[in-house]
């Protein structure tokens, strides 16, 4: 049990690591930040003013060294555009974005989970199809185009929900929507396959010959063990869900991080853009530490 | 085995996988033959013709510089052609060697490459792809390399896996005894049996790469809006959804049609080429 917490840490921080030290490195690969951080108009005194300032002619891991010890007291320096605190602009959109996407995955699971369920134990019925549609169609639609047909339709023709901001729960609708499209139509198929097949194991058999309800036999052992896949699968889509949500902001004008990061990356404001990936990271690494830690604690078939 | 009565057999039995094929081959055909289908020069802009709605001379109508949204359409195929399937051989190079190396030589190598692989997996990796081109500059040429770096490892675990099995099979070990090098014994008896697999995830990889051009290339981080792509015939529409909803309709369902098409295809391909694998 220790074993396995140690090693899932130590995985986490490898990550961490390897996520903080890319996002650092990439913005070398002009060969030249400074200039590419203040852009066209500057002349080659400020570039060169710029590069010192920032320490851009140190060795790079030197700088990335630099750049590590500093974060982990929560220093990640000043955003360029903004002249403010790269932390206080990121904590202070972060709850918006959490909020999305904790009502769009909760929402997605909800659905998609007793879906496909529903849909494997009644195959080629119509909630068969309509499962199966769902997954293949959701899977193939860029959210965000979705999120803009939306608009068009119910708020700028049809004028009944605002598109954009977030101003009361009618703000939410529609991002919410446009963000659970992805995860619904996966976890649809996941939850159908898995729900495929715990109906084919022998406990459900034998719950089925005692002679419990078809409902109950549903609900307490296969709901129950078709869960696992969806939520693990789910963790580990966060990353594209997260990248999905930078797209799905900006249509709707949402002020999270998402927004935030396509903010930073047309005012060239690479401080803030790394401060913004390695907290979307960090995100992303401490919910799959903690789905699989709860895994480990809740199913002993887990711990090896 | 293969043959064409087979073929067509299965895909009768499975029609969505007919209708799959029927899809990518006309999305397929569509791109090569763009210059000679599309009724304009997608590129030709005649301001007088702006913002025009579907009708018999623009029969997608036309975008806010006054092109031809249908031929801008079908000329984008080509881009999505090749950011959809240029990154996924790329991606299948490196995973089909990077899985060969460690499943069938095993140690440091196998080791060396499985973290590797764990690491990727683990990354949100579009913030990664995110911050590169925002670095490099969008472009088709940068768009095919970060694509084609970010999915090896799907092929990798599949070939690792089957490479690991094939090597202690008997006939691999006879041919060993007889003297047959590794190199030979890689392509006759490894590569064949993965052929199978890889191409499935092929074409998985494909549609996802198409995929993320259009949100890229909608952030203006993809391709360049002087080139016409779906993606960023996506990005131009935006601004113009109350005035003019074709410019942004119409491509995004091209999206939508070719990426269930190739899905459709996908899903069918791995049924027929391996009755083993659990059907979704």
């Amino acid at each position: 049990m220790l074993r396995t917490i140690g090693s899932r840490l130590l995985q986490s921080v490898v990550v961490m690591v390897g996520v903080t030290f890319l996002s650092f490195a990439a913005v070398f690969l002009t060969g030249n930040p400074a200039a590419l951080m203040l852009g066209e108009g500057a002349t080659s005194q400020e570039i060169a003013a710029f590069s010192q300032k920032m320490g851009f002619d140190r060795p790079l891991l030197v700088q990335y060294w630099d750049f590590i010890s500093r974060a982990v007291h929560g220093d990640f320096g000043q955003s360029l555009y903004f002249k403010e605190s790269n932390v206080g602009l990121v904590l202070d959109r972060m709850p918006a974005t959490m909020e999305l996407a904790a009502l769009s995955l909760t929402l997605s699971l909800l659905i998609a989970v007793p879906l496909g369920i529903y849909a494997a134990s009644r195959r080629n019925s119509w909630a068969d199809t309509v499962a199966s549609g769902i997954g293949l169609l959701g899977q193939a639609t860029p959210a965000f185009w979705l999120g803009l047909m939306l608009i068009l339709v119910l708020g700028v023709n049809l004028q009944w929900l605002p598109v954009s901001g977030q101003d009361s729960w009618r703000s939410y609708v529609l991002p919410t929507i446009t963000l659970m499209t992805l995860p619904l139509s996966q976890n649809v198929r996941l939850g159908r396959s898995a729900a495929l097949e715990v109906l084919g194991e022998d406990y459900v058999k034998t719950a089925r010959a005692k002679g419990l309800r078809e409902r109950v036999v549903l609900f307490k052992h296969v709901l129950k063990n078709s869960l696992r896949p969806v939520v693990t699968q789910t963790g580990l889509q966060l990353g594209a869900f997260l990248g999905g949500a930078v797209v799905i902001e900006t249509v709707f004008a949402w002020p999270g991080l998402g927004s935030l990061a396509v903010q930073s990356i047309t005012t060239k404001d690479f401080p803030l853009l790394q401060t913004i990936v390695t907290f979307m990271a960090l995100v992303f690494v401490v919910v799959n530490l903690l789905v699989d830690l709860i895994y480990a604690v809740i199913d002993p078939r887990v711990r090896t | 085995m293969l043959t064409v009565k087979s073929l067509t057999r299965s895909l009768r039995r499975q029609r969505s996988g007919a209708i799959g094929l029927a899809i990518v081959s006309l999305f397929v055909l569509v791109a090569v033959l763009a210059p000679f289908i599309a009724p304009h020069d997608p590129n030709v802009v005649a301001l007088e013709q702006r913002l025009q709605s579907p009708s018999m001379s623009h029969l997608l109508g036309t975008d806010s510089l006054g092109r031809d949204v249908l031929s801008r359409l079908i000329y984008g195929a080509r881009v999505s052609l090749l950011v959809g399937v240029l990154p996924a051989l790329l991606s299948m190079v490196i995973g089909v060697v990077a899985g060969v190396v460690a499943g069938y030589f095993r140690g440091v190598a196998d080791v060396v490459i499985m973290r590797f692989a764990d690491v990727q997996l683990a990354f949100p990796f579009i913030l990664l792809a995110l911050t590169v081109l925002a670095t490099l500059g969008g472009g088709v040429t940068q768009l095919i390399l970060v694509l084609g770096i970010a999915n090896w490892v799907s092929f990798c675990r599949i070939v690792r896996g089957e490479a690991m099995s094939i090597r202690e099979r008997e006939f691999v070990l006879s041919a060993r005894a007889i003297g047959v090098g590794r190199a030979q014994i890689l392509a006759r008896h490894v590569l064949p049996n993965v052929l199978a697999p890889v191409l499935v995830v092929a074409s998985f990889v494909a549609a996802t790469n198409i995929l993320i051009e259009a949100s890229l290339s909608f952030l203006g981080l993809g391709v360049d809006a002087s080139t016409p792509s779906w993606g960023s015939m996506l990005a131009d529409g935006r601004d113009l959804l109350q005035a003019a909803w074709w410019v942004e309709t119409f491509p995004g369902l091209a999206i939508v049609v070719t990426v269930l098409g190739i899905n459709l295809f996908g899903d069918w391909l791995r049924d027929y080429l391996d009755p083993r694998l659990p059907t979704a």
